[in-house]
């Protein structure tokens, strides 16, 4: 069942995250701009729960008091 | 870019990683979950304070053996409190809800369990691994022979199969033989439901003249009951369906918490990088690691809000299996739930547990699927009756093979003996979702831990 090693890819999971506190940044000054329009406020929540998924998906064990090292993740 | 479809794992980074360095990721979930529960929830704030702890107190593993287990009751009495109707149990504003489930309330007064989108798309990402380590794909037609209420059951593997990229047929108010005609009208690939149901809709089909196997169907999820994990229970399934089944196990308060995969490891895998799920024994409460011991299932769910989940004690009984060949390094428990602490109970002084019975039962291919296990109480003693169908071939002249057979091994499974009584095919209750087929009818009943 084990993928075979040519299919291993890596990923850098910092990259993951700083990616995703771009966008998250980005969602929220789109809510900011929306000037309280319910269609962009509520899809800019979605958008957000959406991202916390991923977070959660690539969240890294960090070494308390150390600030994290570039972590790397093997897929398959 | 791979092609994602020949990739066994939703998650490879999370459900391949090192044990080491998941516990170590467990570890810092759990202090986190706690911390909101502490701070949002006057719930968990209480039940913490009376114990005198603080999130700041749980640095280790023995740290968190300290923290106090959450029950339904503790939920139902925070609920009767503002606001309506979560009370002190919620974790957010009322207006960040956006679902509402409850459940089924066999044991007392329901538990209301608020979601918000947020949570609902955890609820969704958590049956997503499910679905994919069950060869669920966007080439699958998903059908879903539901009732879509107000319980959880397979709401969130509808919108798992979405999120996956499958199509979704939601099969929700129509009867037994409308949901079978309109699998077989859309070559649905795919099913939900609880091994009572996948049974039931195969005698049904029957009775329509379809032989399920011709249907197309590839794989079936079971949620619900412990059917899938039952040997004897998953072979009529497979052989009825001609396909595979794979077992899920999820709950209302807790989420979708452990999957089966396609290498049918004899359970499913626990999903540990979104729930810690404690075994402990059944007496001492000591915590079980090793497999083949049976425990109380304790589970705390690390990333929902609304209304956490914390050491929540399931009443649930399950242990530990064997490492699974597909590469997860996520715990297996062999034979799935394997019972409940309230429902285990002692019979003429032996510990008594109702999933033997379904074992043994469904080993017979003379017996229907449906069964019904009453104890009562005459002249004193302990009464254990056990009602069976026969199938329509099987003649009367072969009754008396199968009643000897029936009592030689539920003796061997039980260390007790059975009243049988044989009822003619059809007559006992189906159902269409969770069945009810254990009757304890004594007054005072005795079960583990004085429950």
């Amino acid at each position: 069942m084990n993928a075979e090693k040519s299919d291993v890819c890596v990923i850098n999971l910092n990259d993951v995250s700083r990616a995703i506190e771009n966008i998250k940044a980005e969602v929220l000054k789109l809510k900011e701009r929306s000037g309280g329009m319910q269609c962009i406020v509520r899809n800019c929540e979605r958008i957000l729960a959406s991202l916390a998924m991923i977070e959660i998906n690539c969240e890294t064990v960090s070494a308390e008091g150390t600030e994290i090292d570039e972590q790397e993740a093997c897929c398959g | 870019m791979r092609d994602a479809g020949n990739d066994p794992y939703w998650n490879p980074y999370l459900e391949t990683m090192s044990r080491e360095k998941l516990r170590a990721l467990q570890l810092q979930k759990f202090k986190r979950v706690l911390k909101w529960g502490y701070e949002n929830s006057r719930l968990y704030r209480r039940l913490y304070d009376q114990a005198g702890l603080k999130p700041e107190d749980i640095k280790t593993w023995a740290d968190v053996a300290r923290v106090p287990m959450l029950e339904k009751e503790h939920y139902r009495s925070a609920q009767a409190r503002d606001p309506w109707p979560y009370g002190d149990s919620l974790c957010v504003p009322l207006e960040e809800v956006t679902a509402y489930r409850q459940t089924s309330g066999t044991t007392g007064q329901p538990v209301y369990q608020p979601d918000t989108w947020q949570d609902w798309e955890w609820w969704s990402e958590c049956w997503a691994y499910t679905l994919w380590a069950q060869g669920f794909r966007n080439t699958d037609r998903v059908f879903i022979p539901f009732g879509y209420n107000i319980f959880v059951a397979y709401w969130a593997g509808h919108y798992a199969a979405e999120k996956i990229g499958c199509e979704v047929i939601p099969g929700g108010v129509l009867n037994t033989e409308e949901r079978l005609l309109k699998m077989r009208e859309l070559r649905a690939t795919a099913f939900m439901a609880t091994p009572t149901y996948v049974l039931g809709m195969a005698e049904t089909a029957g009775r329509l003249g379809i032989d399920p196997r011709t249907l197309g169907i590839k794989r079936i999820l079971c949620a619900g009951e412990p059917g899938a994990s039952i040997p004897a229970t998953k072979k009529r399934m497979e052989e009825a369906w001609g396909a595979d089944v794979y077992d899920h196990i999820g709950a209302t308060e807790i989420g979708g918490w452990a999957y089966e995969c396609t290498a049918k490891p004899g359970g499913p895998h626990v999903n540990e990088a979104m729930f810690l799920v404690e075994l402990l024994d059944l007496e001492s409460g000591a915590p079980i690691e090793e497999p083949g011991r049976p425990g109380r299932l304790v589970i705390t769910a690390f990333d929902r809000r609304a209304q956490p989940c914390i050491r929540f004690d399931s009443k649930d009984v399950a242990m530990w299996g064997e490492p699974c060949s597909c590469g997860r390094t996520f715990r297996v428990l062999k034979g799935g739930v394997i019972g409940r602490t309230d429902h285990i109970t002692k019979i003429k002084g032996v510990l008594f547990s109702p999933s033997a019975v379904e074992e043994v039962v469904r080993d017979m291919p003379e017996l229907g699927n449906e069964f019904e296990l009453v104890v009562r109480k005459k002249n004193d003693l302990d009464e254990v009756l056990l009602k069976v169908e026969m199938l329509p071939h099987c003649s009367v002249e072969e009754e008396g093979t199968i009643r000897e057979k029936l009592l030689r091994d539920l003796r061997l499974k039980t260390n007790l003996h059975f009243m049988l009584e044989f009822h003619p095919y059809g007559s006992l209750p189906r159902y269409e979702v969770k069945a009810r087929r254990f009757k304890d009818l004594r007054k005072n009943h005795g079960a583990v831990n004085g429950r």
